[in-house]
């Protein structure tokens, strides 16, 4: 993964008093906002996907249904309702 | 305007551990960071499965007073609640976290900066922290960083 793409990851880590401490990596997809959780040297197929168009990191399931669809345009469409009823003064 | 949510409840696979969710106003939020684990009870050997999911409704739970880390930043418009008796409507395929822990481990994700978990400005709509799967009914506890925009 670039540098650029490292200033993207998250971190996790998981205490357990009857096991070692776990550390991971996160990235968060750039199309369906799902944290996806890998560790240093784990395949890259493995993670997820990168989409050229957000020149984000991807999801699996987000890489095989092969559209580009920001998470923040998912955002505004859910947002769009009221948008609409406040644009026509239907609420405040 | 950066609040902490912490929400307990005693585990249930049907019922969230807590929620939180834009106001009437409209507010968007962000989560950078989460925690949860077993809580007080004496936690077994069993297997919890932790989501947060997107909501479109808060459901019937106990409410959250919320107060701003910084107190020059005012009070909190987003609403938060704990202990569902009624659960938050969930939308189906918007599970943003899941992890399986061992009922005595903590987990702890932080989000990097511009890819942390937003809620859309849409009344009530928000994020539930749930336990699907609960090995064993003990006291769990989240402890949520969210920051409303």
């Amino acid at each position: 993964m670039s540098r650029s793409q490292a200033s993207f990851r998250g971190a996790a880590i998981i205490v357990d008093p009857d096991a070692p401490t776990v550390e991971m990596h996160t990235l968060t997809c750039c199309h369906c906002s799902r944290v996806v959780h890998f560790q240093a040297g784990q395949s890259e197929a493995d993670i997820g996907g990168f989409c050229r168009l957000c020149m984000r990191a991807t999801c699996g399931p987000c890489s095989d249904a092969g559209t580009c669809v920001p998470f923040e345009a998912k955002l505004e469409k859910m947002e769009g309702r009221r948008v609409f009823l406040r644009g026509v003064e239907l609420v405040g | 305007m950066q609040i902490q949510i912490v929400m307990a409840r005693t585990a249930s696979a049907t019922l969230s551990v807590g929620s939180w969710g834009s106001p009437a106003t409209t507010r968007r939020s962000m989560m950078s960071d989460i925690m949860f684990g077993a809580a007080e009870a004496t936690p077994g050997d069993f297997g919890f499965v932790w989501e947060v999911q997107a909501c479109t409704t808060q459901g019937t739970n106990t409410s959250i007073t919320l107060t701003a880390a910084n107190p020059a930043d005012g009070t909190p418009t987003i609403t938060a609640g704990q202990n569902h008796s009624a659960d938050p409507t969930l939308t189906a395929n918007q599970v943003r976290l899941s992890i399986g822990l061992n009922q005595r481990s903590t987990y702890r994700w932080v989000a990097p900066p511009g890819s942390e978990l937003y809620t859309p400005a849409t009344s009530a709509n928000g994020l539930a922290v749930r336990t699907p799967t609960a090995g064993a009914l003990v006291s769990c506890r989240a402890n949520a960083t969210v920051f409303e925009l």
